[in-house]
């Protein structure tokens, strides 16, 4: 009987690449765990809600945190550079972490959006996270109107 | 066990909704590219939970999306950074918040007016928290419309409201039973014994109440309380200077559960008070081993002011003090106050004893 250390899974991204993983990595995601815990993996494992270059980049951050050897300040150092993404691919690898329900991964991509978010404007909101504004004349006074910065 | 084939139905079941495909444009790689402005509402609001409010305010005007998002679910509000115009931002913020739990609206400059609080009581029906304290331009017009609007207040924070009247307060509590946590510390003119009366007739969950400087609160008022709010746990008298030990007695014996009391100035207050606390201790004590067995820890009270309460005398005071453990005069922990009483320095708590027995032995050694 193999020791959990050495058990493998294969998991497939919706490109369908394949990436081999230890397993008690990957069951930091409470989808991948309860699904080797209710015995239901299959080799490999279908993520059809992640393509191939997010999936690498969350078994990058899954591996380096399962690594005990690791201490807590070198983790935080490797999530400091690992966030240093354009926002689209943040976003990507929240869904990813959501749908994976991946606790420490969503918490540093989520910190890190939210420490970014405080002090931009309406304007630069929209700039960075590239969002159409889609108000109207009379709703896009309203919003102007409530600019926290006027109040303060 | 599952067989392989349903693997693809499991995987589908868990899935979250697909959002590229509503306006994502594709990337090389041929996937579709999600949008942040389409990002799920329980994404956005778990980023926002992390933000200040500040934050939360702009994120609601970057588009319909994130608007619609925060409208569904933004549960907790405070706008007590604003230093101006707060009146404005409520008038237009909290017509788009009908979801909000908690709103601190504390203000150091009073800022707030009838109209914004009757718009909070037209929208925000599950308003459970709400603070607004030091709004003394407020009206009894506020009140009314809270009744009406917001029965589901459990916590609400008027100090400094001084303009209210006690006919408004009383309404109020005739529809917000389920009042546990109020603070009317200087609301002179709504802090009256008529007021307290509904409020205890009104209110059974009341745990704690701050009448501070009320100086119209009288022994009825407080009587009134003490027997129809059994789980009074924490009650502030300070500076009701009509209060006299029949309050103190009262609550003695109906509030098992009191835990604080403050009676700074209470200068009516004497030794029967202090003995009739001592004397229910022991009554509950019995009460006690019933709920210990239930797994609820009782200390009894464990923090008591008798600054100011210059007819108490040394022998009753320190009967209290041995009566309850959870009461310290030593300077780490001190929860029982006596300033301004200048016969009741020897006054001291087990530990201050025992500390002061090792020093002195200490120094005998020598």
């Amino acid at each position: 009987m193999s020791s959990s250390e050495e058990r493998k899974l294969i998991l497939k991204s919706s490109d369908n690449e394949e990436f081999v993983v230890k397993e008690s990595s990957a069951v930091q995601c409470l989808t991948i765990k309860n699904l080797v815990e209710d015995r239901c993996v299959s080799d490999p494992i279908p993520l059809a809600n992640v393509d191939s270059k997010i999936l690498a980049l969350v078994i990058e951050f899954m591996e380096k945190h399962a690594e005990t050897t690791l201490s807590n300040s070198e983790k935080k150092e490797f999530d400091v550079e690992f966030v240093k993404k354009p926002f689209d691919d943040l976003l990507e690898l929240i869904l990813a972490a959501n749908y994976l329900d991946f606790r420490e991964l969503m918490d540093v991509l989520c910190n890190t959006c939210a420490k970014q978010m405080e002090n931009w404007s309406v304007e630069e909101v929209r700039e960075k996270f590239n969002i159409q504004n889609d108000y109207t004349v009379e709703e896009e006074k309203a919003a102007r109107a409530e600019n926290p910065w006027a109040f303060e | 066990m599952k067989e392989t084939e349903n693997l693809e139905l499991c995987f589908e079941k868990m899935m979250v909704e697909n959002i590229g495909t509503k306006s994502g444009g594709e990337t090389s790689r041929g996937v579709i590219k999600s949008e942040w402005k389409d990002i799920p509402v329980e994404l956005l609001l778990r980023i926002l939970s992390l933000v200040d409010d500040q934050t939360v305010i702009v994120a609601a005007g970057v588009c319909h999306g994130w608007r619609d998002a925060i409208s569904w679910g933004l549960t907790h509000l405070s706008l007590s950074w604003c230093k101006k115009k707060m009146n404005d931002l409520v008038l237009s913020l909290v017509p788009k918040l009908p979801k909000l739990q908690v709103l601190i609206l504390r203000q150091d400059t009073p800022q707030l007016q009838d109209d914004a609080v009757e718009t909070i009581a037209s929208y925000c029906h599950d308003l459970q928290e709400l603070d607004l304290s030091k709004s003394f331009r407020l009206t009894d017009r506020s009140l009314y419309a809270l009744a009406r609007g917001c029965p589901n207040l459990i916590k609400l924070n008027i100090s400094g409201c001084s303009a209210f009247s006690d006919a408004a307060l009383a309404y109020l509590s005739g529809f917000c039973r389920k009042l546990k946590i109020l603070n009317l510390c200087g609301c002179v003119k709504a802090a009256s014994d008529r007021a307290l009366r509904a409020i205890g007739y009104n209110c059974h969950q009341l745990q704690s109440l701050n009448l501070g400087w009320c100086d119209r609160v009288g022994d009825e008022g407080v009587k009134s309380l003490a027997y129809d709010c059994p789980d009074l746990r924490a009650l502030d008298l300070c500076g009701c200077v009509l209060i006299t030990d029949e309050s103190v007695i009262a609550l003695a014996n109906h509030c098992l559960h009191l835990r604080s009391l403050g009676l700074y100035y209470c200068q009516s207050i004497t030794d029967r008070a202090m003995y009739s606390l001592a004397q229910n201790r022991v009554k509950s004590k019995h009460e006690v081993w019933e709920s210990v067995k239930k797994g609820y820890e009782e200390e009894g009270l464990t923090n008591l002011n008798i600054s100011q309460c210059t007819a108490l005398t040394p022998p009753a005071v320190q009967l209290l003090c041995d009566s309850f453990p959870a009461l310290h005069t030593c300077p780490g922990r001190h929860s029982l106050i006596i300033s301004g009483c200048l016969s009741l320095t020897s006054v001291h708590c087990a530990c201050s004893v025992q500390a002061h027995r090792a020093a002195s032995s200490f120094s005998l050694a020598h």
